[in-house]
Formats: C-alpha cells, sequence, structure tokens
C-alpha cells in the first residue's frame, strides 16, 4: 500500500475510504490508465508537395505530448530511404510541443505516396507513435503504360504507350531511343506539345527480352529531359513459380 | 457449488496445459516470438533451405546505403531511382534464372515490397519475394 500512497495525492481520503471496494478498484484503475504517453502531429497527416523541378524538399511539423508521462524517443525508423526525419530533442514532458523535420529525396517520384516514420518510444502504452506523411509529386511527364508486355511465343503484335506532358510549358519528344535491337518503335504528335503515342513492335517473342525506351525531351528541367518506359517479353507464370 | 465445479475444472485444464507445455516434445511457444511470413516473404531459412542460398539479392536502400555494404552480387534498385537502375540492370534481369529476394533496411521499410510488386507488374521478374526483417536481419545474420 505504501507504493500506490503518491497516486492517492489529492483524493479526500474518507471519502475515498468510504467507497465499495470494487469502487475503489475502478478508481484506481482509472488513474492508472490515466498515466500514459500520447505523441501526436497537429494533423494526421503533414502534407508535402514539391514542386516540378525540387530535387529534395524540407519541412517542419510540430506535435505534442499529450499524455501524463514524459516520453522519450528512443529511434526513428523510415519506410523509405527517400524519406529521414529529426526530433529537436529526445525527451518531452507532458504537455509539450516539439518541432519535427523532415526531408523528402524527391528523385523521380511521381504521384501521391504516403510514407511513414516510425518513432520508438520508451512507453509501453505507445511503443511505436507513427508520423504520416502525405507526398504528393506533381507527374510532370506521364508515360501509360509505363511498361508493354508480351508472352514469350504471343504474337508479336503493336503495342502503343501514351505520353502526356503536364509541364505549364508545352514539351516535345526529341528522341527515341531502344536498348534491344529486338524491337521496332516509332512516334507521332497527337497535341503539339502536349501529347505523343509511341508504338513498339518486337521483331520476335521466341526469347525473354527486357529492355527500355530512352525517350529524349527538351524540358528544361534536366530530370525530365529522359525518361523511360519499357517492355517486356517473358516467360507466362505458372503456379508453381508463386510459392517458395 | 457449481463455482468449486467449475474451478476444478479449470484447475485440471490449467494442469493439462502445464504438464504439455513442460513434457510434450513439440510444445508450441507459450508466446509468439514473431509474425508468421507473408506468402510474398521469405526468411534465411527459407533461403536456406528451399533456395539453396542461391538467389538474386536486390537492395532496395539508397545508393548511399547499397554503398556502404550490401549483400554479395546484389542489385541496387530503390524505388526513388527505380527507372534509371532498371535500366542498368536489364541484362541480368533478362538472364536470371534464380528467385529474385529483395531486401530494405528493416522491418519497417516498405520499399521492398513496393520495389518487388513493380518489378512483378512490370513482367520483369516471376519469382521474386521480400526479405522478412531487411538489412538489419541480414547484417546481423553475417556477424554471428
Amino acid at each position: 500500500m505504501k507504493q500506490m500512497r503518491p497516486l492517492l495525492v489529492g483524493i479526500r481520503r474518507p471519502r475515498f475510504q468510504a467507497m465499495k471496494p470494487t469502487t475503489r478498484l475502478w478508481m484506481l484503475f482509472s488513474m492508472l490508465v490515466h498515466v500514459h504517453a500520447e505523441m501526436a502531429t497537429e494533423l494526421p497527416a503533414i502534407d508535402v508537395k514539391p514542386k516540378p523541378a525540387d530535387e529534395v524538399v524540407q519541412t517542419t511539423f510540430k506535435f505534442r505530448n499529450k499524455g501524463t508521462r514524459p516520453v522519450k524517443i528512443l529511434d526513428l525508423e523510415s519506410s523509405c530511404s527517400c524519406l529521414s526525419a529529426e526530433l529537436d530533442k529526445a525527451v518531452y514532458q507532458p504537455g509539450e510541443e516539439g518541432t519535427g523535420k523532415a526531408e523528402f529525396k524527391v528523385s523521380t517520384f511521381v504521384g501521391r505516396h504516403e510514407k511513414l516514420i516510425t518513432a520508438l518510444t520508451d512507453d509501453p502504452e505507445q511503443k511505436e507513435w507513427v508520423i504520416t506523411f502525405i507526398l504528393d509529386i506533381p507527374a510532370v511527364v506521364e508515360i501509360e503504360p509505363k511498361t508493354m508486355q508480351w508472352w514469350v511465343g504471343d504474337e508479336p503484335v503493336e503495342k502503343t504507350t501514351k505520353v502526356t506532358m503536364n509541364a505549364d510549358t508545352p514539351m516535345t519528344i526529341k528522341n527515341i531511343t531502344a536498348t534491344r535491337d529486338n524491337v521496332e518503335f516509332s512516334w507521332k504528335e497527337i497535341t503539339p506539345g502536349r501529347e505523343y503515342l509511341v508504338t513498339v513492335k518486337p521483331k520476335s517473342t521466341k526469347d525473354v527480352t527486357l529492355g527500355a525506351l530512352k525517350i529524349e525531351t527538351d524540358s528544361t528541367i534536366p530530370k525530365y529531359q529522359r525518361q523511360l518506359a519499357f517492355f517486356s517479353i517473358y516467360n507466362k507464370p505458372t503456379e508453381a513459380t508463386k510459392d517458395p | 457449488m457449481a463455482i468449486l465445479q467449475a474451478l476444478i475444472l479449470l484447475a485440471l485444464a490449467a494442469l493439462a496445459a502445464f504438464g504439455t507445455q513442460v513434457w510434450h516434445p513439440r510444445a508450441p511457444a507459450l508466446y509468439l516470438k514473431q509474425l508468421p511470413l507473408r506468402d510474398d516473404e521469405v526468411s534465411l531459412a527459407v533461403i536456406r533451405d528451399k533456395f539453396h542460398d542461391d538467389v538474386l539479392w536486390i537492395d532496395a536502400r539508397s545508393a548511399d546505403q547499397f554503398a556502404l555494404n550490401h549483400m554479395p552480387g546484389a542489385l541496387n534498385l530503390s524505388e526513388q531511382q527505380f527507372d534509371d537502375q532498371l535500366v542498368q540492370h536489364l541484362d541480368v534481369l533478362q538472364t536470371n534464372t534464380k528467385p529474385v529476394v529483395v531486401y530494405c533496411s528493416g522491418q519497417k521499410c516498405e520499399a521492398s515490397r513496393k520495389v518487388m510488386e513493380r518489378l512483378k507488374e512490370m513482367g520483369f521478374v516471376k519469382n521474386a519475394f521480400v526479405f522478412k526483417g531487411g538489412w538489419s536481419v541480414l547484417e546481423k545474420a553475417k556477424s554471428e
């Protein structure tokens, strides 16, 4: 009972002792449960919106220890090597606000991605505090489909992929080269500076062939000057190859 | 009386469970140490027993991390440099006949699964798996 004494601070003894044993137990349990950690960011997810030319984008975010005990951050783990984060200190007192910094390497990412940073804490009730980042990267050049596929032995029919330029200013395809000799290809403009149709036809589908089309554009942003579309002629998967 | 009977039954059940745990040659663990592997995941034991350690490793970590250390013969194919790195590995993937095992940095990273799924969607691999635990497990195993 001596160990429990600190928890009883603030409770009027006579009233507490007058309670039924079950009520006393429930009250003590509630108090114990109330002592908890709750690290939380201000918003459910942190939006990161790089501009088309950005290679690296940094953001700061606020969070708070909404719990009733201090929390020590033991480690930070990222779901992607493209995202790293650091917090301004290691221990956060109850009610204390903290600031975090995150850095995202944009590279060739496009579209909307959810990436997570997991903070490992010393609190047994919140061992892991997950910080969610929503990355929204504009697709300046869209290639759909990204890969044209044939199975080995298929009829070597023509397949097409559409290249769409979404930049503020129009972009054109300057040249296309293939990494394999086994395909013939051509391209045509559908909407000047905006839409192109690339046609690919294998000379043969007898052998496995994995290759790429290197599409050169006149973009002023270096990373959009070369885009890649892929093609594959591959063995059709069988059930036997699916499980280890 | 009913409570007494229930207690006796409970005690007998507990005794039987205790006996099983102590004496049974294949008694299950009292608690789960590790989550079971998913269909598309492999562990070192699976790689050793099923694939005889003959796999093509793909390292889905960043180029910096890959440069520091990686599995022997591994190809570096990260999410953020996927296209550019994939072009460099087309020859290897085209002639590869081994199971492909993709790893990233650790338990919390998702890059290995994303890279594996992307390669499968593209039709560039057919027999590909995610290595559970990632580089942290591989590094530990290498040092043991």
